[in-house]
């Protein structure tokens, strides 16, 4: 299982640095890339052994045009620049048309056109002397000089509501048009969906279509791991071995630990950021930040707030422990966490230690003995956890309390 | 009038009540949250946290669970009208204490005692007396 960093915020470059024998790689959003192309690029750079990917970020075409304009009309910056670098068309139709419209297919800049931009973006951009000579003092900064591609290019992507609909197809053209456009580069499709569109018959056809791609992205919308039901992981896992077993190799670009779980499915990475978006919706578009730091706790697989999991850690001090910077903060002490508060670059740290602790389960336990941690994790905390507000909510959107998440990611597993 | 504005009032009415007695802070940071009134008894050395609401006791009860690792006495404080509907249990299970305030000055009275939290962390809980100038070594 790899384990890759969805990059968010400048400010965690010194944490990813420190970090970097904790990943295998790296996921670059390409608004970001293209809103500061030099400083991104650089940092990419400075990372040369983990090979990165861009992700196209064109599902956000499909939001209203509203929420990439500012109040005067104009948009946002980063979106503007990446329409910019993608198709001189794209611009124009985010900032004419109704507000509250998102772009129709039909709107869609034409296909060969989109996709060699996207192509050309992706390869590109991070080759710095193409791009931007103000990137030299960020790569004197790393002290690197390498210019380095992505290890496959993402096509463009749409999420779609069936697999009859035009999202669906468009989605699967710009992927084929992508192959054809890019020679010996390796293009990967992402599937972008509900996972409760995902019955047998749809099942069979994403397989159809996009297995026969040598990898595979795939984003369900809003699986939440803490109140996904059995049936959607169960339909999530088969979706997965759908395409594993037409020699697909499958990663996700939210995931957390129940996603990491279907490793036995023939998931090969997860993407996540720090911290944050282990999972998302489609209706989220980028930007917003000031969320609240939050701190994980491994043997929930889950996060909670640093108010919550002082409370969880009074009660029971044995959880504050689980990887090496949880043991050389808190030392045992579970006032400790109070520490936390103040360095978030720990929490950070600490996190990234906890999922290559996850790794490291999945590499040396069976199923049966993993789904018994979940149940034992669940009989001595769920009463006591349960009882407790969640103060992450607002943010999460979900009403998760306890643990009963474990208990259905046991089920759904068995 | 708004929820707002009747929130400020009941917040008003508690706040002058206290000050007779011991030092006040308002919207005390805890972690990611704040809490609404902090108040420090020297002759004691005791720390106590409020959290106001003038509707929904269920969430003020919520924000006072977290508020026992902060302070040594954890309290909820609603509307006269809205201070009978809280149920009791959850404050009994939690120790934590319940105070009723009316529209005019001076109308507050504790319906039920706190109970000292066993689940304070001394460390957030030195930060709450440095609020009141009080610097203590943990």
């Amino acid at each position: 299982m790899k384990i890759h960093l969805r990059f968010g915020m400048h400010k965690d470059i010194e944490v990813i640095h420190q970090a970097q024998d904790l990943l295998d790689g790296l996921v670059i959003p390409a608004h970001i890339l293209a809103h500061q192309t030099a400083s991104t690029a650089a940092f990419v750079c400075s990372l040369p052994n983990h090979a990165y990917v861009i992700d196209p970020m064109t599902w956000i075409l499909q939001s209203p045009r509203e929420r990439h304009r500012r109040e005067d009309g104009s948009l946002r910056p980063s979106v503007g620049k990446w329409c910019d670098v993608i198709h001189a068309g794209l611009r124009s139709k985010l900032t004419t048309g109704s507000k509250t419209a998102a772009l129709a297919v039909s709107d869609l800049p034409n296909l060969q056109e989109f996709c060699e931009g996207n192509l050309k973006f992706q390869t590109e951009s991070v080759n710095l002397g193409h791009v931007d000579p103000r990137a030299k003092k960020y790569l004197d900064r790393y002290g690197t000089t390498l210019a380095t591609p992505p290890r496959c290019v993402l096509a463009p992507y749409y999420q779609f509501g069936a697999v009859s609909d035009e999202w669906y197809k468009v989605s699967l053209d710009a992927a084929t048009v992508t192959r054809a456009l890019a020679g010996e580069m390796e293009v990967a499709p992402v599937v972008m969906c509900a996972a409760s569109l995902l019955d047998s018959g749809s099942i069979d056809q994403i397989a159809n279509d996009f297995g026969a791609f040598k990898r595979c992205f795939l984003w369900i919308d809003s699986l939440n791991q803490g109140i996904a039901t059995v049936e959607e992981i169960k339909r999530v896992r088969a979706l997965v071995g759908a395409l594993a077993k037409k020699g697909c190799a499958v990663e996700t670009l939210y995931g957390g630990f129940m996603m990491m779980l279907m490793k036995f499915d023939g998931m090969s990475a997860v993407s996540h950021g720090i911290l944050y978006t282990q999972d998302k919706a489609g209706e989220q578009v980028p930007g917003g930040g000031g969320v609240p730091e939050r701190y994980y706790i491994p043997r929930f697989h889950d996060f909670r707030s640093l108010s919550q999991t002082n409370l969880i850690l009074k009660k029971h001090p044995e959880l504050a422990t689980g990887t090496p910077t949880a043991d050389a903060v808190m030392a045992g002490d579970p006032d400790r966490i109070f520490v936390f508060a103040s360095q978030p670059e720990l929490l950070r740290r600490h996190f990234l230690e906890a999922r290559r602790g996850e790794c490291e389960i999945l590499a040396t336990k069976s199923v049966p003995q993993i789904i018994a941690g979940l149940k034992d994790a669940h009989t001595k905390y769920h009463a006591s956890v349960s009882r407790l507000p969640n103060p992450d909510a607002p943010v999460t959107g979900g009403d998760q309390r306890g643990l009963d998440y474990l208990l259905t990611w046991a089920t759904a597993f068995s | 009038m708004s929820a707002k504005v009747t929130e400020r009032r009941l917040v008003d009415v508690l706040v002058e009540y206290l000050r007779r007695t011991r030092e006040v802070r308002r919207e005390v940071p805890h972690y990611e949250k704040r809490i609404d009134v902090v108040t420090y008894l020297s002759s004691q050395d005791f720390v106590e946290g409020i959290e106001a609401k003038s509707r929904d006791w269920s969430r003020a009860v919520q924000q006072a669970m977290l508020n026992l690792t902060a302070v040594d006495f954890s309290y909820v404080a609603l509307w006269a009208e809205t201070a009978h509907r809280v149920d009791r249990s959850v404050l009994d299970e939690f120790g934590i204490g319940l105070i009723s305030v009316g529209t005019r000055w001076g109308e507050v009275e504790v319906l039920v005692e706190a109970r000292r939290s066993d689940l304070t962390n001394r460390f957030v809980r030195q930060q709450m007396s440095e609020h009141f100038g009080v610097e203590q070594t943990v």
